[in-house]
């Protein structure tokens, strides 16, 4: 591999993961919108909805959840039907809502602009 | 050889454990529960060792997953993100052991400043604690990336067993431990105030140790706190005053040789007293000075006190900040350290009924308990 294209592969894997990071949290707030439902499910869903270049190892899914629900954008609650297997299901707050309205529309916005910019007619 | 799907899982969740920051049982829980249910879908219904890997290898590596929870992803410091939990724990853990060995040894009289220059003492052990963990970090990690190339995802590696090292000191204690504590503050209490024992007690030292048994009764209203309640910050906080209260009253009772002033013996079934002095003229004084065996018994003694207790109220301290940091407050229903020997081979061979043998109490923070 030469020097050139193993820089512009880090490169690209340094802005993958930034893209990521910020899509994560906008991409499980918006499975959870009007439903509850727990990891697994969180996981699965993503995935129904072809979430391919998103697709993150699914253990670093838990994490996002709990930081989004110390933020209070998520409360959860922990369901023992299956005494083997408890499920903390999770459900957007009301502050969750807002900022999953305001997120959308920022990323929308974000996607047009991108496109304009790529296109390279933004002026 | 095949393996016990569920050992398999504990084994990954132990990695996983050791790079997770205090407090988070519920996150093992979950991961537990999407290792399972991942398991099931793979293996068509059944949960096999090999499903049970190919849904532990979809989860990820174990510090992948902590540096999703570190947050940036990036180093803090020279520290990649994921090993900061670990390494904060094993820091904690060597300079609470290092402070509680100072302060037990001051206590029963062999001063520090005998080893060092009291006044460079702020700087001093930071630094070398932090150059020797550095040192033996290094190390390890060399050796963990040649041997552990091959090992499984399942599998810990030399440098998560070492960093393991640092969560063992700071897991929750047990539901047994917190079961003695009761009954054995509450007989000890006893002991000490029976008539015979404060009978033969040194007299100078009666008053500290009426107030011991205080104490100890005072522990076992604590040991049934962390029975019923588990670990959580109230818990702790009362850990911490008591033990400090421990430390205080270890000084008082340095200040004597030993505490028994008379000793009981038997004589056709008749109880009598002698004095220390007077069971010294029995043994041949060139081969040994029996005050003096007495006076390193209770200095043992007094020294293991301070240490247990300065180390009690150093690991409360630390949990609580973190426990607060962490948006937790002070009251919950907590959770329970797993006892040491319940995970060795030879306990479950001898007292389990299988391997398999899944926790006698499974709680999680919101109060639940497994087994109701």
């Amino acid at each position: 591999m030469s020097k050139l294209h193993r820089k512009a592969l880090d490169e690209f894997d340094r802005w993958s993961k930034e893209v990521k990071r910020g899509a994560a949290s906008l991409a499980i707030l918006s499975v959870l919108e009007g439903e509850s439902n727990y990891g697994y499910e969180i996981v699965n869903a993503l995935k129904r909805k072809g979430a391919d270049f998103l697709a993150f190892e699914e253990g670093t899914v838990y994490p996002l959840l709990k930081r989004l629900e110390q933020r209070d954008l998520l409360k959860a609650e922990w369901n023992y039907d299956d005494p083997a297997k408890p499920r903390k299901y999770y459900t957007t707050t009301a502050e969750g809502k807002e900022a999953l309205r305001l997120m959308k529309e920022k990323w929308n916005e974000l996607g047009r602009e991108m496109e304009r910019i790529l296109e390279g007619d933004a002026l | 050889m095949t393996r016990d799907p569920d050992r398999v899982i504990e084994e990954y969740l132990e990695r996983v454990k050791v790079y997770l920051p205090l407090g988070s049982e519920d996150t093992l829980t979950e991961i537990r529960t999407h290792i399972l249910d991942s398991a099931e879908r793979i293996g068509e219904g059944k949960v096999t060792e090999g499903s049970v890997i190919m849904a532990i290898e979809r989860i990820g590596e174990p510090q992948r997953v902590a540096n999703e929870y570190a947050g940036t992803g990036e180093k803090v410091g020279p520290v990649p993100a994921e090993y900061v939990q670990p390494l904060f724990r094993i820091l904690l853990t060597l300079l609470a052991i290092s402070i509680a060995l100072i302060i037990g040894l001051n206590v029963v009289g062999i001063a520090f400043d005998a080893f060092i220059d009291l006044s460079v003492l702020p700087y001093y052990f930071p630094i070398v604690v932090v150059l020797n963990v550095f040192i033996v970090v290094s190390i390890i990690a060399l050796i963990s990336l040649i041997v552990d190339r091959d090992k499984r995802i399942t599998e810990r590696t030399t440098l998560e067993a070492i960093f393991g090292a640092g969560s063992e000191g700071f897991k929750p204690k047990g539901r047994l431990d917190a079961a003695g504590e009761v009954f054995f503050g509450f007989l000890w209490a006893l002991v000490i105030i029976l008539p015979p024992v404060l009978a033969a007690l040194n007299p100078a030292i009666l008053l500290p140790m009426v107030i011991a048994a205080f104490l100890l009764l005072i522990g076992s209203v604590k040991g049934s706190l962390f029975y019923t309640a588990g670990e959580n910050n109230l818990n702790l906080l009362f850990e911490a005053l008591l033990s400090i209260a421990w430390i205080i009253l270890a000084l008082f009772l340095a200040g004597v040789p030993y505490p028994m002033d008379k000793i009981y013996y038997n004589t056709n079934g008749v109880w009598m007293t002698m004095t220390v002095e007077e069971l010294t003229t029995l043994v041949p004084i060139d081969v040994f000075d029996l005050t003096i065996v007495f006076a390193i018994g209770w200095s043992i003694f007094i020294f293991i006190l301070v240490v247990t207790n300065v180390w009690r109220v150093l690991v409360s301290v630390s949990k609580i900040s973190l426990y607060l940091r962490d948006g937790k407050g002070w009251w919950w229903q907590g959770g329970w350290g797993k006892p040491q020997y319940r995970r060795s081979r030879w306990y479950k061979r001898f007292f389990a009924k299988d391997d398999n043998e899944s926790e006698e109490y499974t709680t999680y923070t919101d109060g639940y308990t497994g087994n109701e």
